[in-house]
């Protein structure tokens, strides 16, 4: 294991996604994020300048460590190569937080670079609970799991997603990261209050926040379908889901900005973490008095 | 077509979107699903667009992360719909998308609009092979001075352990100068029928080799020992070995504490 002189935990305010681009801007002011999130995939190649420049920055920064290529959520087995490779990067960087995602990714040995859906039915329960077992034992540590922003729902679902990721943390202990961005996609896409998904949600079990943009679509029937786009700021009604998040919590939970395309920079990424930990601070002490 | 005609169409897809196989399927064959809703209680086959268009848009976006100077050439309309015509055709075999599209250069080379374009397929071969050698594991190069530790009477045995980032490609098309001239900012074009890819240390370095030169690396990279990998006309042996030398091509020398 690499011994940082940066702790590994991650605090309770907000981080950014770490891009290769702006590693001398935050080497340069590391004290205006309290953590950078890394995508696994990207620290899987054997050498060079990402593993410098990451190192660098762990030296100053705590890491999370955010998988999206690991098919949690495949019919077929997990990849055990992948997998290997996912405890390599947690060995060697220490990370604070180790998550990955409610869906699925790789099919027949083929690779979708999209977060795919799953229905929510008993076999898909044990399939995905069997699987964060396995990821949760090779890393010897337990793992976050992403809930989805969803486009359309499936007919075989038999339970609603609350529910499904309640039994996952039930079968497995793992952690959940709660996007609050997703809530408030999916909820437009499907037509639900996102107050009522969060006032449901297993909050006891958050340990990461995600906030993002989105893009603004139509579906077929003019109805509003909205894109995690990941290419702009966090939207308004997000960060009030936010607050309200906050709110019941009653305590500060790390929160990373995700912005992965036409990525800023890092001044207006970091400009969006101070504006979480602004309002972090804000909701706790109000709810504090 | 109504509403109730789509519905009922839907009903009767050949993909049922809750089996992986037929998610899969439909977004390979440009088909529909069946078996999902809006959240409403509407069949919303049109929403399973979306997913599909994120994976053929992703992976075009990360072919064109790799294959920059390519784009540059190609315009971006022209390179957009051969990396979606790629994409459809050919998905990543692993979640590590730096290793994506090494069959994009011989599939470009198919292309009937790029037939007299014969240097555009050889950047893509260059741009794959930087992108790789940037990943590649860190190695200390030879230093250029290494022989002079070898006793004479050994140097013609003397092989040499390739750097984990180096790849000799043949590009005699004019490959190597169009990739340089398409660099922001432009390289000075060196043309040269073979391009030496290295990485002494962070920054992958793309060096043009002339043929004599360049057959003799392909030897020495393959582990023949010196004096055999010198057997190449033409070959001016003192500057060729301290060109890929200083370009960092060898990391170290097989067999030298046996001897």
């Amino acid at each position: 294991m690499n011994q940082f002189t940066c702790p590994a935990d991650i605090p309770a305010r907000a981080g950014v996604g770490f891009k290769l681009a702006h590693a001398a801007d935050i080497l340069a002011a590391p004290d205006r994020v309290g953590f950078v999130e890394i995508h696994a995939e990207n620290f899987m190649g054997d050498g060079g300048a990402p593993h410098q420049m990451l190192g660098d920055v762990r030296e100053q920064l705590p890491v999370s460590l955010h998988g999206v290529g690991l098919s949690i959520g495949a019919e077929g087995p997990l990849d055990k190569d992948h997998l290997a490779r996912l405890v390599e990067v947690a060995r060697r960087y220490d990370p604070g937080l180790v998550s990955e995602h409610l869906a699925w990714s790789s099919h027949g040995g083929e690779y979708f670079n999209d977060l795919l859906p799953l229905p929510y039915t008993e076999g898909t329960l044990s399939r995905v609970s069997d699987h964060i077992n396995q990821v949760q034992d090779a890393l010897g540590r337990k793992m976050l799991l992403e809930n989805p922003s969803s486009y359309m729902a499936f007919d075989e679902s038999t339970m609603d997603e609350i529910v499904f990721i309640r039994r996952i943390v039930e079968n497995t202990g793992c952690g959940l990261i709660l996007d609050v961005n997703n809530v408030h996609v999916s909820a437009t896409n499907l037509g639900f209050t996102a107050r009522d998904y969060i006032a449901a949600f297993p909050l006891e079990a958050v340990g990461e926040i995600h906030l993002a943009g989105h893009a603004e679509d139509a579906d077929e029937e003019g109805e509003p379908l909205l894109i995690d786009a990941h290419d702009r700021e966090v939207a308004p009604p997000v960060w009030s889901l936010y607050r309200e998040v906050l709110s019941r919590t009653g305590a500060g939970v790390p929160t990373l900005i995700e912005w992965d395309n036409d990525v800023p920079a890092f001044d207006v990424l970091a400009g969006e973490a101070s504006r979480a930990d602004h309002v972090m601070h804000e909701v706790l002490s109000r709810s504090a008095a | 077509m109504n509403d109730n005609e789509r519905r009922s169409g839907a009903d009767d897809l050949p993909f049922v979107a809750a089996k992986q196989d037929d998610f899969a399927g439909a977004i390979a064959s440009r088909s529909e699903v069946s078996g999902v809703h809006n959240g409403r209680g509407r069949a919303a086959a049109d929403r399973f667009r979306v997913y599909k268009n994120n994976v053929i848009v992703s992976l075009r976006d990360a072919l064109r992360t790799t294959f920059t100077a390519t784009e540059r050439l190609m315009g971006e309309e022209f390179f957009g719909a051969a990396a979606i015509a790629f994409a459809e055709r050919n998905r990543p075999q692993s979640p590590l998308l730096f290793r994506y599209g090494e069959g994009f250069a011989a599939f470009l080379g198919t292309l009937p609009g790029l037939a007299e374009y014969p240097f555009v397929p050889e950047v893509a071969r260059i741009e794959h092979a930087r992108v790789q050698a940037y990943h590649a594991a860190d190695a200390p190069p030879l230093a250029p001075d290494i022989l002079s530790k070898v006793a004479p009477e050994a140097l013609g045995e003397t092989r040499f352990s390739p750097h984990p980032a180096s790849a000799l490609l043949w590009v005699p098309k004019g490959g190597l100068a169009a990739f340089q001239a398409n660099q922001s900012p432009p390289l000075p074009e060196t043309p040269a029928p073979a391009a030496l890819i290295t990485r002494p240390q962070f920054d992958v370095v793309v060096t043009g080799l002339p043929a004599p030169t360049a057959q003799f690396a392909e030897k020495l990279m393959a582990g023949a020992p010196l004096a055999q990998a010198a057997e190449v006309d033409d070959l001016d042996l003192a500057q060729g070995l301290g060109l890929l030398l200083g370009a960092g091509a060898f990391t170290g020398l097989v067999d030298l504490s046996a001897r």
